[in-house]
């Protein structure tokens, strides 16, 4: 055994039972009601907010007191905190339905916005209507 | 039927994963994942974190899980309404205001685990444990056309009843290519299981027509000719059984009623010792088994890992066998005990070369034992087989001295035939490749799935079948009801009583398994 290696092994021997990385009870989202923390990247810059649903053609986010459509199409990009690159998009990327499917599962609404709770969102949030930013 | 992402899971190399057992020094690597929950088949308890959406836009968080008690959610959760911060407590939920739920678990890297574990201090475990093959039930099985009948050609990854527990199983096939060069096999689901299929290929060899090719005990082809029975062949009690282990015919062995009576915590062991004359010259020689388990395997697992825990086994399977060192706990002790150990007389000792899982109790496995020339006595190599008593019927065992490696490519998944055509080309996707794609069965399901062999005329082929995969045993009614709630231990004790059951029921059991696997459609 290599010196690496020994050491490698003797450093594991502390972690007896260990469990390295996160588990999904490690994420914020795991205890607290909202989505996941969101930063997309759009003509106006970098925006970040609690990721509120994903439809087929984009995504709503919640940020700066305001709730916005952000096609797919005119994406710059898109990160979700504490989540690796299975939940990103690069500029321009359609994602696969199982992206879809993935990125629903880190928003406030993975079963997305019923009429009643967007009505009932957009009042909370003093608007008539989801703002879309291209 | 399916398909899937699943934490990609694979366990070429078992013993590594046994090994890991020794001190229990198990380190999991590990990543987040979030799951939604079939709400229409909700699990009865999930343990990790929960959120669960309500119609009315609020949220309910439970971060230790929630248990189902028939239509109510019941757990210590904090239920927020749409837009607010701040929750209240919420220990009962009913399930008909829920429109979705996920829960947040966690994705273990099986190999990343497994090798922290044993560089954690159990390397040296890795000679002694042997070959691991997982455990018990049964598994999916392939059937080729033949003239119009399907003819039972295989069982996949036998008794792999877990996703840790996942393994790659090769199968000689005897089934010749279309006349445009297809070969096609229909893989059903036969039994109470959910199968999870990652990956299905056929190997060919290309060989002479004087030689059979066969999968060696780590699946590779060996080209074998000259194949004769061997010199002597007798059981543990003495007896004579060349005649039982003449060809693969109707007369097959099985251990004497006497080992099987006399058989102790203690010693356990029936064995077949063969002498096989060697050439000079020879290094090594091969053992060509044709066998399949016996249902005490089966007894058991419904009997005593399944049936005495009852409810309980739900946490066997969903828990105990999710966890790294639960898993590999069982390895050790399933490894050290079943399948079929393989020893050569070394002077005065008998040296164990190898060891070969169990290949479940559907379909006779033909496998060629590599054994190395250790002359003992004049020119004979003495071989000893030993297992479990009567975990075995061995319908053919014989031997050759003249082998070698044959050419081999792999052939992958060309077409799946679903029952529902628009299924085909994503239960393809999941099939081609050893990766984290999975297609999964219920019980009656089955695919066809069609692989382009091309035209050969010369020399001959013969494949094999390689499948990798697991599955997950369904909980029957009866077990829950039968239960005596005794907690499954891995004993030579509970062994013996299974091997005493099984004595007792064999006639019936037998009678009933072999009746009983659900007609595929």
């Amino acid at each position: 055994m290599t010196p690496f290696r020994t050491g490698v092994a003797l450093s594991l021997l502390a972690f007896s039972a260990c469990a390295i990385g996160k588990s999904g009870k490690d994420l914020a989202i795991a205890t607290i009601p909202g989505g996941a923390q969101a930063t997309v990247v759009s003509r106006g810059g970098a925006i970040a907010g609690e990721l509120v649903a994903v439809r087929d053609d984009g995504v709503v986010l919640s940020a700066q007191k305001q709730l916005s459509f952000f096609p797919f199409a005119s994406l710059g990009g898109l990160t979700i905190g504490q989540m690796k690159g299975d939940y990103k998009l690069a500029a321009g990327e359609r994602p696969s339905r199982e992206k879809l499917d993935r990125l629903r599962l880190v928003s406030h609404f993975p079963q997305g916005l019923t009429p009643e709770v967007e009505r009932r969102l957009l009042a909370q949030l003093g608007q008539t209507a989801i703002v879309t930013v291209q | 039927m399916t398909t899937m992402k699943e934490p990609k899971v694979r366990l070429l190399y078992p013993a590594t994963l046994a090994a890991a057992c020794i001190g229990l020094l198990a380190c999991v690597i590990q990543s987040p994942a979030i799951r939604p929950v079939n709400l229409q088949k909700p699990p009865a308890v999930v343990q990790s974190p929960v959120k669960a959406h309500l119609t009315d836009g609020s949220t309910v968080v439970y971060p230790g899980g929630v248990t189902l008690n028939g239509k109510f959610l019941n757990g210590s959760g904090l239920r927020y309404p749409l837009g607010s911060g701040t929750g209240s407590q919420a220990t009962s939920i009913t399930l008909d205001s829920v429109v979705g739920m996920e829960a947040y678990d966690r994705r273990v890297n099986v190999a990343a685990s497994v090798a922290a574990t044993t560089a954690a201090g159990a390397l040296t475990a890795l000679a002694t444990v042997g070959a691991f093959v997982a455990i018990f039930g049964s598994c999916p099985t392939f059937y080729a056309d033949s003239a119009g009948v399907e003819l039972l050609q295989g069982e996949g990854f036998s008794y792999s009843v877990a996703p840790l527990l996942e393994q790659r199983d090769v199968d000689r096939l005897r089934l010749t290519p279309t006349k445009d060069g297809r070969l096609t096999l229909n893989v059903r689901n036969e039994a109470l299981e959910t199968h999870y299929i990652n990956h299905i290929e056929i190997i060919e060899a290309t060989h002479d027509q004087e030689e059979s090719i066969f999968p060696d005990q780590r699946g590779r082809a060996v080209a074998v000719s000259k194949i004769a029975p061997s010199h002597s062949i007798r059981n543990r009690a003495g007896e004579d059984i060349s005649r039982a282990v003449r060809a693969a015919d109707e007369v097959v062995f099985s251990s004497n009623s006497t080992t099987r009576q006399n058989a102790t915590e203690a010693d356990l062991d029936d064995w077949i010792d063969l002498v096989v004359p060697v050439p000079p010259g020879a290094d090594s020689i091969a053992v060509i088994m044709d066998m399949r388990n016996s249902l005490l395997n089966t007894v058991l697992l419904y009997d005593y890992i399944l049936g005495a825990p009852g409810i309980k086994s739900l946490d066997f399977l969903g828990k105990d066998l999710e966890n790294i060192s639960g898993a590999v706990e069982m390895a050790k002790w399933y490894s050290s005990h079943m399948g079929m150990r393989v020893s050569v007389l070394d002077g005065s000792t008998w040296r164990q070369i190898a060891r070969i899982g169990d290949s479940g109790p559907i379909a006779f496995h033909q496998v060629a034992l590599m054994v190395p020339a250790v002359r003992s006595s004049g020119s004979n190599v003495r071989v000893r087989l030993s297992f479990v008593a009567d975990d075995w019927r061995i319908d053919a065992i014989r031997t050759s001295a003249s082998w070698r490696r044959p050419p081999t490519r792999v052939i992958p998944a060309a077409r799946v035939a679903m029952g529902d055509p628009g299924q085909n080309k994503a239960a393809l996707a999941s099939v081609v490749d050893s990766d984290e794609g999975y297609l999964i069965t219920s019980p009656g399901q089955s695919f066809r799935v069609e692989f382009e062999a091309g035209v050969q005329a010369s020399p001959a082929r013969t494949f094999m079948l390689a499948s990798q995969g697991y599955y997950t045993e369904w909980v029957r009614g009866s077990w829950i009801k039968a239960a005596s709630g005794e907690k499954f231990v891995p004993s030579n004790a509970t062994l013996l009583k299974a091997m005493r059951q099984w004595r007792v029921k064999q006639d019936d059991m037998e009678r009933h398994f072999y009746s009983s696997r659900i007609a595929a459609r």
